[in-house]
């Protein structure tokens, strides 16, 4: 085939140009240290990649859900078993005044104490976290116990429903408990701050039966606050290992991500190199043929 | 048979090669001149002259200037560049495209959509708080001036591709005309009886240069002008006469390219053109982005659509005192399912909806409205205002809004939403618009974040600050499957599809572009090869025809010195 020079020099620069386009790309890919510098240079692989990267912003979220439950679960645990502790005190107190060895004189004073107890509690029972009230249900702006005036009621301004956090897709978890599953329904007997109230009432009348009643009250109630705070131990167990498991999910996420997304680096290093060694390689070639003129030998 | 008769031999001889040594500088003058073919003196023996030997030669003569251009190979590659410079558009473009996604950035779409999903996660994990909400409107906009924005670039490449149209279709009959202009040169020359060499090789020129704007038939005629076709057979130039391309826009707002005949005949060839940079055009302009426009719109659609549905469900934390709807009906009479509102075909006639009325004291009234079937916005304005049906509250249009505005000293709010008519009124909804040109977030929302419904009213008409309830079920809607256009997926999941399928697009129109490039140049080289000037055959030719001639001046010495020798017979 017929040789023309013009077709010497436009296959060189065609070529060069080939070779330096190649090198280019590979030098992006080791500047920005990410294979995937736009969708065409992997579809599949940034699809995977979106995907992933959805995955890990999702985890993020549902760990702050999750610290932020906890931190709930905590502050309504804390507050179960200082009321545990008091109601406990009341016990003692009951025990103690239902026996026919203590005078009205004492009973009275007990009764001082059974009061202060009762105020505790409502104080305890109107918790706050973060600004909420963590026993009204979703009324968290409202304060869930209000003694009535004349001090013989505590009445409950909350609801009856449980605050939930998602943890997971469709997964959601209840961590709120509102004020009548820890301290009973208002019109119950079980109800702890009228049996505080009534006990209070049974000691300043000196009416030993009526202490004995309120004992056994006083039993239910701890056993209410008991179960409650086993149910936030749960509760807060299950979000630990939920945890957990997102923490495992991150790390394989990540990675995955990592080696869809980041440049391997030596690999890249090679591949540059061996085509610069192409582009010399090129250089010198056209150098030298460019030379050859019949015109230099004539 | 004499001695004059060498001299004339001779002489013949050194024009011949004179010639012939002229041809080749003018080859070797125009090695790099684009689209030069090579050319050739054609010497031939002058014809014998009959003599009682028998036949005597006369010399030699250059009876043409031969052109080496080879027009097969010149017409493959023209058909070859049309497609290739197709190609190019249809790179270039879906490169620019895969760019204004952002994807492979944190920027991008994907990203967005997870803070705006993440803003709604925290106001549920503290539905009472101002910061969130305040959030949550940041990250809303931040999403729908993404979508404003992809949407309005891809709408300009459509417009710059206007413009370009515009400035090749003038290219284009300018080359038309000139061609015309070229092939009467030709014509002209051509009578004298020597072909035309080197205005053929401009005229080729031309010829490839509008083979890169649109691909095209051409074939040559006996008196060697060109006729050139376009767009399914039609003369862009014919012989002398040239004719020329328009550019229109049809109803849709599509480009039309007309070919404009004698008397103004107009054709509409839009169809036919095929190749080269028009062809590129035409289809990126009027398929490609098109394409991409319609799935960017489903999914701002979808996501409209959803989030509405489900915000309407819900309440804020303040009932409100008056509210108007997003969505404007052109016609009050006619039944609300069968308007144009964007979310209009979502109404489900035979179902309700639920408004409760407060007064100051926090009591809470409660009507059922049924949408029935035909129903029409003034029809439900009517039933609203009836005394006894929902009172304390006036319902109104304004610019063909539904407006609700509450008595002094009472509120209202939604619960129950069954026949999605809030939804399609844009009644306590978050966004605003139908596609991703006008999506936005409702100033009901954006200007009092309050309203932002997390919480849902309960049986007994109450609401609470601390209920997530709504908000809990909007963040659902991430990995909820919801039916885009005809697929049942997830939002992400469909924008990831929408973003793999553009730089799928990129990647075979600039893998195809390759291809057909290496191709070309193969062709290219071939046609160097037959026409090319090659520096080294010229030079070789050179000293050829410089000792032909050196030989005939010795001839003609000879002759000279042999005519003396006659001449000094005494």
């Amino acid at each position: 085939m017929r040789i023309s020079t013009k077709m010497v020099c436009d296959k060189i620069v065609y070529d060069l140009n080939r070779l330096a386009e190649d090198m280019k790309k590979v030098n992006e890919t080791i500047s920005s240290g990410e294979r995937l510098n736009r969708p065409s240079d992997d579809p599949l692989g940034l699809v995977g990649a979106l995907g992933l990267k959805s995955t890990l912003s999702e985890i993020h979220q549902y760990r702050r859900n999750i610290d932020f439950g906890s931190g709930w679960l905590a502050t309504a645990e804390t507050t179960i078993q200082g009321s545990m502790d008091i109601v406990m005190r009341a016990k003692e107190l009951a025990v103690q005044m239902s026996n026919a060895t203590y005078t009205q004189d004492q009973r009275k004073s007990a009764a001082t104490e059974v009061d202060a107890i009762l105020k505790e509690l409502m104080r305890i029972a109107n918790t706050q976290y973060q600004g909420r009230y963590v026993f009204a249900g979703y009324k968290t702006d409202t304060v869930p116990y209000v003694l009535d005036e004349d001090e013989t009621a505590a009445s409950y301004c909350g609801d009856s429903n449980n605050l939930e956090i998602k943890t997971g897709k469709n997964s959601r978890m209840a961590i709120g408990q509102y004020g009548s599953q820890v301290f009973g329904e208002e019109k119950d007997t079980g109800y702890a701050f009228s049996v505080l109230i009534r006990l209070r009432d049974a000691l300043e009348k000196n009416d030993v039966p009526g202490i004995q009643d309120e004992l056994t009250n006083l039993g239910t109630v701890y056993q209410r606050m008991t179960a409650a705070t086993g149910e936030i131990g749960a509760r807060m167990n299950t979000l630990e290992i939920k945890k957990n498991i997102l923490s495992d999910l991150e790390s394989i996420s990540t990675e995955r991500l990592s080696d869809l997304e980041d440049t391997d680096i030596v690999k890249a290093i090679t591949d540059l190199t061996t085509k610069q060694t192409a582009y010399q390689a090129a250089l010198v070639a056209a150098a030298k043929v460019t030379q050859l003129n019949l015109a230099d030998y004539i | 048979m004499s001695v004059s008769n060498v001299l004339e031999i001779a002489k013949t001889a050194l024009i011949a090669q004179q010639k012939a040594v002229e041809v080749t500088s003018h080859n070797i003058s125009n090695v790099n001149t684009p689209g030069y073919s090579r050319q050739t003196p054609v010497t031939e023996a002058v014809a014998p002259v009959e003599v009682s030997l028998g036949q005597l030669g006369g010399g030699v003569n250059v009876t043409e200037v031969k052109t080496a251009y080879d027009k097969f190979i010149n017409m493959r590659i023209h058909k070859e560049l049309s497609t290739l410079l197709g190609l190019e558009v249809k790179r270039d473009y879906t490169g620019a495209i895969e760019a204004i996604f952002n994807e492979t950035r944190d920027a991008g779409l994907n990203d967005i959509f997870s803070q705006f999903w993440g803003a709604w996660e925290d106001l549920a994990n503290n539905p009472g708080g101002t910061s969130e909400r305040a959030a949550l409107v940041q990250r809303g906009n931040l999403l729908t001036e993404t979508f404003n924005t992809i949407y309005q670039d891809l709408e300009q490449f459509r417009q710059d591709i206007d413009i370009r149209v515009d400035a090749a279709i003038k290219d284009v009959n300018e080359l038309a005309g000139q061609i015309a202009q070229l092939n009467v040169k030709i014509l002209e020359f051509g009578a004298g009886g020597n072909p035309a060499n080197d205005l053929t090789d401009q005229r080729n020129l031309l010829v490839e240069e509008l083979s890169r704007f649109v691909d095209l038939n051409y074939f040559e005629d006996e008196s060697g002008m060109l006729t050139i076709l376009v767009g399914g057979g039609n003369p862009l130039v014919e012989g002398k006469i040239y004719n020329g391309l328009e550019m229109n826009f049809d109803g849709s707002g599509n480009l039309v390219i007309n070919w404009v005949g004698s008397e103004s005949s107009k054709l509409d060839i839009t169809n036919y053109i095929q190749g080269g940079k028009l062809g590129g055009w035409l289809t990126v302009r009027d398929e490609l982005i098109p394409g991409y426009e319609t799935d960017l719109n489903a999914l701002a659609e979808a996501v409209i659509k959803e989030v509405n549905r489900q915000h309407s469900q819900g309440v804020g934390l303040e009932a409100f005192s008056s509210v108007t709807g997003t969505y404007a009906v052109e016609d009050p009479t006619k039944a609300l399912k069968t308007l144009d509102l964007p979310f209009g075909n979502e109404i489900a006639e035979g179902q309700s909806f639920t408004i409760w009325v407060y007064d100051g004291s926090g009591n809470a009234a409660q009507n059922d409205i049924t949408i029935d079937s035909g129903s029409s916005l003034n029809n439900l304005i009517d039933y609203i205002n009836t005394p006894s049906k929902v009172d304390n509250v006036t319902a109104s249009k304004v610019d063909g809004k539904l407006k609700l505005e509450a008595d002094s000293g009472y509120s209202f709010a939604f619960s129950n939403d069954s026949s999605n008519i809030l939804m399609a009124l844009g009644i306590n909804t978050f966004f605003t618009g139908k596609d991703a040109s006008d999506l936005g977030i409702n100033p009901t929302v954006s200007g009092y974040p309050l309203n932002i419904a997390a919480a849902r009213i309960g049986s007994d008409g109450g609401f609470a600050e601390g209920d997530n309830r709504n908000a809990l079920d909007i963040v659902d809607l991430r990995d909820t499957a919801c039916t885009i256009l005809d697929t049942n997926s997830t939002f992400g999941d469909f924008l990831s599809s929408l973003v793999g399928e553009i730089g799928i697009d990129a990647r075979a129109a600039s893998r195809n572009y390759t291809f057909r490039e290496a191709f070309i140049k193969d062709l290219e080289e071939t046609r160097e090869g037959l026409q090319g000037v090659s520096l080294d055959e010229e030079m070789t030719n050179l000293i050829r025809y410089q000792h032909a001639y050196q030989a005939a001046a010795k001839l003609i010495q000879l002759a000279d010195e042999m005519l003396e020798t006659l001449l000094a017979v005494q």
